[in-house]
């Protein structure tokens, strides 16, 4: 961020994403929550605070089950939960019972919104590498669960905190995400991917692949369509996202995440360690 | 039986080109110390098995200690790439088995019960992940003729575990983030236990979550106060972010490695 202004357009963006997200939350849903993912958690919390009180969290920090809501912190979320937890797991009992009941078996409604670092037209995504898989130009951490879960689920939700050509590509450079057939053949029923943007919200056509369904306030086509790196349909007429309400923002701001902890996804490498560096420092300041 | 032991001993048992799961997760509870130790004897040519790596697997990788490793995820998690695993996979100094959370749980739970696989659904094929899993064999169910994947058992030499508290005899209590790690014995010969603390059985079966480790599986037990730092160990010690950070940034410089490495194993006395 170089000056004040980007700064602002960062910050409006993520709670964009953040309203967004919750208006695509049910009351009743299972929410998985990522680790270290301040953004879709934010979202979580304020669904719960708001229209979505009977929601239960997977909170991965220690795989517990927790009805309610918390603030969120800064490397000790574990120490918030565990103590309150409903239901406590390792990960075996979660890849081996809970995970398959809930993708394949279909109940409760699961939601959780993931980062990749590529999209493909049809959904895929890409967690692994960029450039070949043997000598990768950047290998990435690594895809985790998303290759389990994206190969059943019915319903996926993706987030990108940085709209652009690298991550909205053609063609993969490894498919770690499974997205839909790209026969788009009408019989078969393409799972529901949903990818929510800095710019937009796009979501599986009847075919299958990607398409616009939604701008956020402020963003025009074109600049989506200058920023993914493959072309974009748009369904007739592109709803307007409705930005962040003044009870929500202060929500955000005062009781889910008063660090502004979610902020740190619009950031990347070194800029992102220098913030968590200052966050470390305020974070220290402020009793528990 | 006694199974107290220095950390010297305990880690004068891994030999080079040893298969060895670490347990924890990210940032919770990593046997940090336990890593640096290994680092400080020089061992060579393992094969870490971790669910998720972190800095414990990274600084293990930075060491030269690594030849191979297991994982679906591996980095610093909010403070971003684990720099060594991302600059030796570039480079091609490091062989990685790449994991998902499902292919590991199957193989670690397919050891424990002495199965030589556990099946997976064939759907997996949506995605590149059996392309670079050679070792994952497609074959067809022979109840409904499905496609199905057979992911091959996976067992340990040496597993490594950082625990809230253990008593003498090896029994562990833990409490936070679980990861595999209650399974990890199951399938190691040797368990090696680093704990906050050695307490009494009775102490031990009073705190929240009881005995998650039954001493009969292990055969170290390692006191080891601030054994996970920079990483958490519930209840008594803190992510230390700012260290975490020190580490992201000094193993980025070859020079500020080479002081943090050996600032690091004056840590541990072998």
């Amino acid at each position: 961020m170089n000056n004040t202004a980007d700064l602002k357009e960062a910050i409006d963006s993520i709670d964009q994403m953040v309203v967004t997200m919750v208006s695509m939350i049910e009351d009743g849903d299972f929410l998985a929550e990522g680790i270290g993912t301040f953004l879709p958690t934010s979202a979580y919390m304020l669904a719960k605070h708001t229209h979505a009180p009977n929601c239960t969290s997977l909170c991965p920090n220690g795989n517990t089950l927790m009805h309610g809501t918390r603030q969120l912190t800064l490397g000790s979320d574990e120490f918030s939960t565990v103590p309150d937890a409903m239901m406590w797991l390792d990960y075996v009992q979660i890849n081996l019972v809970f995970m398959p009941t809930i993708f394949i078996g279909g109940r409760p409604r699961w939601t959780e919104f993931m980062r990749p670092a590529q999209v493909d037209p049809w959904g895929a995504t890409n967690n692994v590498c960029i450039g070949p898989y043997d000598r990768p130009r950047v290998r990435l951490p690594g895809s985790a669960g998303i290759p389990d879960a994206s190969t059943v689920a019915r319903n996926f939700y993706y987030y990108v905190p940085r709209h652009t050509q690298e991550v909205f590509v053609a063609e993969l450079d490894f498919c770690s995400g499974a997205g839909n057939s790209r026969d788009g053949s009408p019989a078969s029923s393409p799972k529901m991917i949903t990818v929510i943007t800095n710019l937009c919200v796009m979501a599986s056509g009847s075919r299958g692949q990607l398409i616009g369904i939604a701008l956020h306030p402020g963003v025009s086509k074109a600049q989506v369509a200058a920023n993914t790196g493959f072309e974009i349909e748009w369904i007739d007429s592109p709803a307007i996202t409705a930005p962040p309400s003044v009870k929500q923002l202060q929500l955000l701001n005062e009781v889910i995440d008063p660090l502004g902890l979610r902020h740190l996804e619009s950031l990347g490498g070194a800029s992102r360690r220098n913030r968590l560096r200052e966050l470390s420092r305020i974070s220290k300041k402020v009793p528990a | 039986m006694d199974k107290t032991a220095s950390l010297e001993a305990a880690i004068a048992c891994i030999k080079n080109g040893m298969r060895i799961g670490l347990g924890g997760m990210t940032l919770y509870r990593r046997p940090v110390l336990a890593a640096i130790a290994i680092a400080a004897a020089e061992l060579k040519d393992l094969e870490v098995v971790t669910l998720t790596g972190g800095i414990e697997t990274d600084l293990l990788v930075g060491a030269g200690c690594v030849r191979t490793l297991r994982s679906c995820y591996t980095g610093l998690e909010v403070a971003g790439f684990a720099p060594h695993f991302t600059r030796c996979i570039q480079n091609g100094s490091l062989e990685l088995i790449e994991e998902t959370e499902y292919t590991l749980s199957y193989a670690v739970q397919a050891a424990a019960m002495r199965v030589p696989f556990l099946p997976m659904l064939g759907v997996i094929d949506q995605t590149d992940i059996a392309s670079v899993r050679k070792d994952l064999k497609k074959f067809p169910c022979p109840l409904t003729g499905a496609d199905l994947y057979a992911v091959p058992a996976l067992s340990l030499d040496v597993a490594i575990i950082h625990t809230s508290a253990a008593d003498q005899f090896g029994n562990c209590n833990f409490q936070g983030q679980l990861g595999i790690d209650t399974y990890l014995p199951m399938v190691a010969d040797l368990t090696i236990v680093t704990t906050e603390r050695i307490v009494s059985t009775d102490e031990l079966i009073a705190m929240p979550g009881a005995v998650q480790i039954p001493g009969l599986t292990v055969t170290h037990v390692v006191k080891a106060p601030g054994g996970s730092l920079p990483t958490s160990c519930l209840p008594s010690v803190s992510l230390d972010m700012e260290a975490l950070l020190d580490y992201a940034d000094a193993a980025r410089d070859e020079k500020l490695w080479r002081d943090w490495l050996s600032d690091a194993k004056r840590r541990v006395v072998l």
